[in-house]
């Protein structure tokens, strides 16, 4: 069901990635800034796709919004300290996955307060730690394993090459059988040779 | 999490709720996360003036990144064998073998290195640093007595306190890598010697402070602007070299000011010095010439500004004597008196001429202006007594005089003041004293005469009323009274219809009337 949102009562079809629908009242959804400014004056014809996130995403994203629609006006982020039990909980309950998808999510459907809320709870995990410790927390390779990166890269590198190399041989030696042209033979090797080289590569 | 995957809004809203210190440790993880908070906290630097980097004793560091709302210190120390607690990690872009780390038990913001390495780590951290916050924003070096600092590139403002023995190539050395510096100050333990081509002498703004020993050669090899010496002896043949070769326009071309004070070392002769200077004067007799500029300092907080940061505080001189440079006619203002010689160009500087009249200097003014303002005479007046008939004054005025009074900035010497502004104004006394800690007599039913006798001078008709005396009586009665600030002088004050009248209880004649009898 779809329609020009006047009142709370008012429930919109939201679809996730899977192509599943689900139902959120038109009071949840005006705490996204990304649907007021897309659908809120207009409406909308069918579901609304927010296909680049999953249900379980979608429906956690809401599950805050219906919950905090009877909350004062949002007036910058609480600390943590002062979060109720069930905003706790909320946060507590998700994992680490879960909880990268609904920030996303929430940046996406521009919903201040739970954007803002995530972020400072990723700030908390942030503070007070040396930078091994913040390495961990934010996922950064190490030194070390950069170093191993960069050992894999250049061997794949040196493999690359001596794959084009012995490719070259092989594309000289066919072309002059079929008895090309000296000029057209070179410039042909020559792009196989480019093409391959950039394929491998990118792998 | 992976933080460097977050769309840009979310990391800088992540980095928005981390203060400078995690944000700092952060930027240490990797470039690309050095990079991004620069990138997304460039709003939050730039409010940021300046950063310092404090040498003191036993080789600590304290590094301080200032704005006028940003306070961000942190210290490194030397490491010792009490202190073997350390957390190996690359910090300021430094790699892990740097001697420098994170000192994790102490409280605060901290860092140990081995002090070997001072050199090396000092730079880097200034590096990492220069590159994060940019080249906008001003560095500088102080230090205490105990040791010189190391040299620094990109350093625009130093301050050194020169420990005991220190030659002139160790003072030279450390501005080897940032010479052209905006502000130099030479303290403590100076002999006055430096190196021939020496840095410091091509800082742009210079002050050094010498203890007694001779500047001759500071003054006279000089590169920069500005040049402020405080308690040096100078020869009297410097002063005159000085003068000569900057007339003659062989030399300080770039001077626009010059400031010595030598405090109790050596006093100076003006007509001596100037003699053979062909001194000009201001055309008027009462005119002189207030020449002000600003002098570089290092960053301080100026708590009469709300605690805003300053990096120049006001100078100035007051002269009637000038000097017009030859080929070039371009006039310096010059100032000799008792310790101080004080130079500086017109052009480069600000100048205000000031109109001594003498009739501000009369010991009594009376003034007749038929409704003109009288503000300005009122402000300026610098003696005992003064009237003013059918003058207008504006209220804001009235409140400043009384006011400056009240805080002892102004008027010390007046004894009585009397306006009466006739038809041309009239005055409330609730509203011009609202803002003054005005003083009542305890009791309701007394009131205070005040008299005094204000001197005539000419043949007029109050001398025919009083021609028994070169003065007449004047007075006021009031129950108020303002005390002034600092020495508890009181005065009786007086507000009403178009009369306003100021008289001390101390230098007048006082009597208290009691209403009731």
């Amino acid at each position: 069901m779809t329609s020009p949102a006047s009142s709370s009562e008012v429930k919109y079809l939201i679809e996730s990635s899977e192509g599943n629908t689900f139902d959120v009242s038109g009071a949840a959804l005006r705490q996204s800034n990304t649907f007021n400014a897309m659908f809120l004056n207009i409406g909308a014809d069918g579901p609304i796709p927010f296909t680049d996130y999953n249900e379980a995403t979608l429906k956690k994203v809401f599950e805050y919004c219906e919950h905090s629609v009877n909350e004062e006006n949002y007036s910058g982020p609480k600390h943590q300290d002062d979060l109720s039990k069930w905003d706790l909980n909320f946060f507590n309950e998700m994992d680490q996955k879960m909880f990268i998808d609904v920030i996303n999510a929430s940046n996406f459907l521009d919903i201040e307060r739970l954007t803002s809320y995530c972020c400072e709870r990723i700030a908390r995990m942030l503070r007070g730690k040396n930078t091994q410790e913040m390495i961990k927390v934010i996922t950064l390779p190490t030194a070390e394993e950069l170093e191993a990166k960069q050992k894999v890269e250049e061997k794949k590198a040196a493999a690359a090459k001596k794959v084009a190399e012995k490719a070259a041989e092989t594309a000289e030696k066919t072309e002059t059988l079929e008895e090309l042209p000296v000029q057209q033979l070179v410039q042909t090797t020559r792009n196989k040779l480019t093409r391959k080289y950039l394929s491998f590569s990118n792998e | 999490m992976q933080l460097l995957k977050f769309p840009s809004i979310v990391q800088q809203k992540i980095f928005g709720f981390l203060q400078f210190h995690p944000l700092l440790i952060l930027s240490f993880c990797s470039k690309r996360t050095k990079n991004l908070i620069r990138c997304l906290e460039r709003y939050r630097w730039i409010d940021i003036k300046y950063i310092r980097y404090l040498f003191t004793n036993e080789d600590n560091v304290y590094i301080t990144v200032r704005g006028d709302n940003i306070w961000w210190p942190f210290y490194i120390s030397p490491v010792t064998l009490e202190q073997p607690v350390m957390i190996v990690m690359e910090v300021f872009g430094m790699r892990k073998e740097t001697p420098i780390c994170l000192h994790s038990k102490r409280s605060g913001f901290s860092f140990i290195y081995d002090k070997e390495q001072k050199q090396l780590v000092v730079q880097g951290i200034h590096d990492f640093l220069f590159e994060f916050f940019g080249s906008s924003i001003d560095y500088e070096v102080e230090s205490t007595e105990h040791e010189l600092p190391p040299s620094l590139k990109n350093i625009n403002r130093t301050c050194i306190k020169v420990p005991v023995n220190t030659t002139a190539e160790e003072l030279e050395a450390c501005f080897t890598a940032s010479p052209n510096q905006e502000y130099v100050e030479i303290d403590g333990y100076f002999d006055g010697n430096l190196c021939p081509n020496s840095a410091i002498l091509g800082a742009q703004h210079l002050r050094v402070h010498f203890k007694g020993n001779h500047g001759d050669e500071i003054l006279l090899r000089f590169r920069g602007t500005r040049l402020q010496l405080h308690a040096t002896k100078f020869h009297d043949s410097t002063i005159s070299q000085f003068l000569k070769e900057w007339k003659s326009n062989q030399g300080f071309q770039n001077l626009k000011s010059l400031v010595i004070n030598s405090f109790n070392y050596k006093k100076y002769d003006a007509a001596d010095l100037l003699k053979d200077m062909d001194v000009q004067q201001l055309d008027r007799p009462q005119d002189t010439l207030h020449v002000t500029w600003q002098m570089r300092v290092l960053y301080y907080d100026n708590h009469l500004k709300g605690s805003t940061l300053q990096k120049s505080i006001r100078s100035g001189l007051t002269s009637r004597d000038y000097l017009i440079r030859d080929r070039n006619g371009v006039e310096a203002s010059v100032l000799i008196e008792d310790y101080d010689v004080c130079f500086a160009l017109w052009n480069e500087n600000s100048c205000e001429t000031d109109t001594n009249s003498v009739i501000y200097g009369a010991k009594h003014l009376r003034v007749f202006f038929k409704g003109n303002h009288g503000d300005e005479i009122l402000l300026r007046f610098k003696c005992t007594r003064l009237q003013f008939h059918s003058a207008n004054f504006h209220d804001s005025i009235i409140c400043q005089f009384l006011k400056e009074w009240k805080s002892n900035r102004g008027f010390q010497n007046l004894k009585s003041l009397s306006i009466n502004s006739s038809e041309w104004k009239t005055y409330n006394g609730a509203e011009l004293l609202k803002d003054i800690d005005v003083r009542q007599l305890d009791h309701p039913d007394y009131i205070l005469h005040i008299n005094w006798r204000m001197s005539i001078s000419f043949p007029s008709l109050l001398m025919f009323l009083f021609s028994s005396s070169n003065s007449f009586p004047s007075g006021l009665m009031s129950r108020n009274y303002l005390i002034r600030d600092g020495d508890g002088e009181k005065a009786s004050v007086s507000i009403e219809n178009r009369n306003v009248h100021f008289a001390l209880w101390n230098g007048n004649s006082c009597e208290m009337e009691n209403l009731n009898s």
